[in-house]
């Protein structure tokens, strides 16, 4: 048997043995070892389970994933994004949707914090999704801005999809997170403008809010919540002036928000040791995936499927546009299935030589991804974000309410995907300048 | 038997899970020092790379990989056995649990090899200074080790019908 065919029987066998809820990094083992001792021998299978797990913790990139874990850990734990839809609300609640426009911006910074998709959608559930209730919102628009909302921690940076990426692709962490910075507000935009139009043309969707905040109350607001946004503007001002490493930047970021817990009076025992406690989980789970793909990279590369995949899609005479619109479909299909971080190092092995071939600029191509594993989030039906926001509402809102409300955004999010595919200046131009 | 063995896994996971929660937070003072010390002073801390490459980023990734398997956080996905019947989905996951434990026994059996050879020959690393880096092996060992044991005993929860750890737990 050829080896390309012993690779596309262990791709498979990997696909079903996830599918059968075996955790995706051991699948990945899995098969590595048995396609290595199938096209090999024994002695290299054994050979590569020895070496991998190893090789890469020293990679000074990956030590920054539970450094910024933490330090979002820290700044949701203790309170330090408590405040920020309500500052959010005070500036914006008078445009129409602006309970909605103001959960965009909330949910942006929170994620920006928090690095986390999931963890965003649900605190905010919590705190912006019944007010919007109380004061008449349609549901739909109630629930889907917050699952949208939270997506945007995958671009907003510090970001752990893109560090994995970078880590895969060999790009630079601190570029990639720059270049994240221009689509991750672009989606801002578009989602605010959605829900703007949306709410002018029908007003029953979001009933106007009668709030005239006075100055003192809005000072008092933001008084509560800059310590967030300026410690992540600290973090990404030194990746971009070549001040930090990521991994410095992640430590000097966690240990910031300690401090400013601290100051506050809100970094408890129990707290810290809750994020410690989830840094350390996160980091488990994240690792043993990049081990199982680590190993799966090796073992197509010895089988020779991506080659042989390259040549193929070279040959078929297809252009960089057209397997753009491929890898989205894959993308978006797989992601109603598998999560994020798993679908990206599942995926990257078989894309990135791809890439290579039709030589796509790989700063580009990593915030399509990311783009691209955003809206799986959201997809039904698996959709985490939604399953996530039902559950912190304790189902108050059904299901298929919150797929419809999602579906908005959905439309959303694929308008501010081909803006970025069709400009593609838009996530390569900042990148350039970091120093 | 569960229960024997379920109290020294917890044991176990309590004092692992405080071990490389303290290695957490030293990465986080160390590298934070470093900056601080290189900025400030213009001197940097000796060999912080390769400590935090060899040490503590081994003690952070490997050794709560058993306590995350008792929390049920290893990503997987479940799209597919939810829909299954009861007793087909317990045969299937009995399944992936034979699985798992085969190929982290196999893992925890070759990193045991290469610590035995790692600790023979004092494996070391040249950093600023020579540094020696044997020692990291066991605690990769140690991690891949307790991960077999976690797994088997929810796979011996299932078999046994009784509830694994992180059903029990609050707030999971």
């Amino acid at each position: 048997m050829s080896g390309e065919m012993i690779g596309v029987i262990c791709v498979l066998a990997a696909f079903a043995m996830i599918l059968f809820r075996l955790s995706i990094g051991l699948s990945l083992i899995c098969v590595s070892f048995v396609g290595f001792t199938w096209i090999v021998n024994t002695k290299a299978a054994f050979s590569m389970l020895a070496s991998v797990p190893f090789s890469f913790v020293g990679d000074w990139n990956l030590s920054a994933i539970p450094m910024f874990l933490l330090m979002g850990y820290v700044a949701s734990g203790t309170g330090l994004t408590a405040g920020l839809f309500r500052a959010a609300r005070l500036l914006l609640s008078r445009l129409p949707g602006g309970l909605a426009v103001s959960s965009v911006g909330a949910s942006g910074l929170f994620a920006a914090a928090s690095g986390s998709s999931i963890a965003t959608s649900a605190a905010m559930a919590k705190i912006a999704t019944p007010e919007m209730l109380n004061h008449g919102y349609h549901p739909g628009l109630a629930t889907g801005v917050i699952a949208a909302g939270g997506t945007l921690g995958s671009m907003i940076p510090p970001s752990i999809l893109l560090l994995l990426y970078g880590y895969y692709a060999e790009v630079s962490v601190g570029q990639l997170f720059i270049a994240g910075i221009v689509p991750g507000l672009l989606t801002m935009a578009f989602y605010s403008a959605m829900i703007i139009t949306r709410c002018k043309l029908d007003p029953r969707l979001a009933p106007p809010v009668e709030e005239h905040p006075s100055l003192g109350e809005i000072i008092e607001a933001l008084r509560d919540v800059w310590p967030l946004p300026v410690l992540i503007a600290s973090v990404m001002v030194g990746i971009f002036v070549g001040f930090f490493t990521p991994t410095q930047a992640g430590a000097v970021g966690a240990f910031a928000a300690c401090l400013i817990a601290i100051t506050r009076r809100t970094l408890t025992f129990g707290a810290l040791r809750s994020a410690v406690e989830e840094t350390l989980y996160g980091t488990a789970s994240i690792f043993l995936i990049l081990i199982g793909t680590t190993m799966l990279t090796n073992f197509l590369a010895l089988s020779g499927l991506p080659t042989a995949i390259s040549e193929n899609v070279m040959n078929s005479g297809i252009g960089v546009y057209t397997l753009l619109i491929a890898i989205a479909i894959v993308y978006i299909f797989l992601g109603m299935f598998v999560d994020s971080i798993g679908l990206m190092l599942l995926t990257l092995p078989i894309i990135m030589p791809l890439a290579d071939a039709f030589g796509i600029d790989l700063i580009w191509l990593g915030i399509i991804i990311v783009k691209l594993l955003e809206i799986g989030l959201m997809t039904p039906p698996v959709g985490l974000n939604v399953y996530v926001i039902s559950s912190a509402l304790g189902s108050k809102v059904g299901l298929n309410t919150i797929f419809l409300g999602v579906s908005w955004f959905i439309a959303t999010d694929l308008l501010c995907l081909s803006v970025i595919i069709l400009f593609p200046v838009l996530a390569t131009f900042l990148p350039g300048f970091v120093m | 038997m569960t229960n024997a063995l379920f109290r020294l896994i917890r044991g176990l996971n309590i004092v692992i899970m405080a071990i490389s929660g303290l290695v957490l937070l030293s990465m986080m003072l160390i590298v934070t020092s470093d900056v601080l010390f290189t900025t400030f002073l213009g001197t940097p801390i000796q060999n912080v790379i390769e400590i935090v490459a060899f040490y503590m980023m081994v003690g952070i990734v490997f050794l709560p990989l058993g306590s995350a398997e008792l929390r049920d956080d290893h990503i997987k996905t479940d799209i597919f056995t939810q829909k299954l019947p009861r007793k087909v989905w317990l045969v299937s996951q009995v399944l992936v649990g034979v699985i798992s434990i085969s190929i982290l026994s196999l893992l925890t059996y070759v990193s045991f090899g290469k610590a035995i050879e790692a600790t023979r020959r004092g494996e070391v690393m040249m950093g600023t200074t020579l540094i020696e880096i044997w020692p990291s092996r066991w605690i990769l060992l140690l991690g891949f080790g307790f991960f077999v044991v976690c797994v088997l005993y929810t796979t011996l929860c299932l078999v046994s019908k009784t509830k694994p750890p992180h059903s029990e737990e609050e707030g999971n």
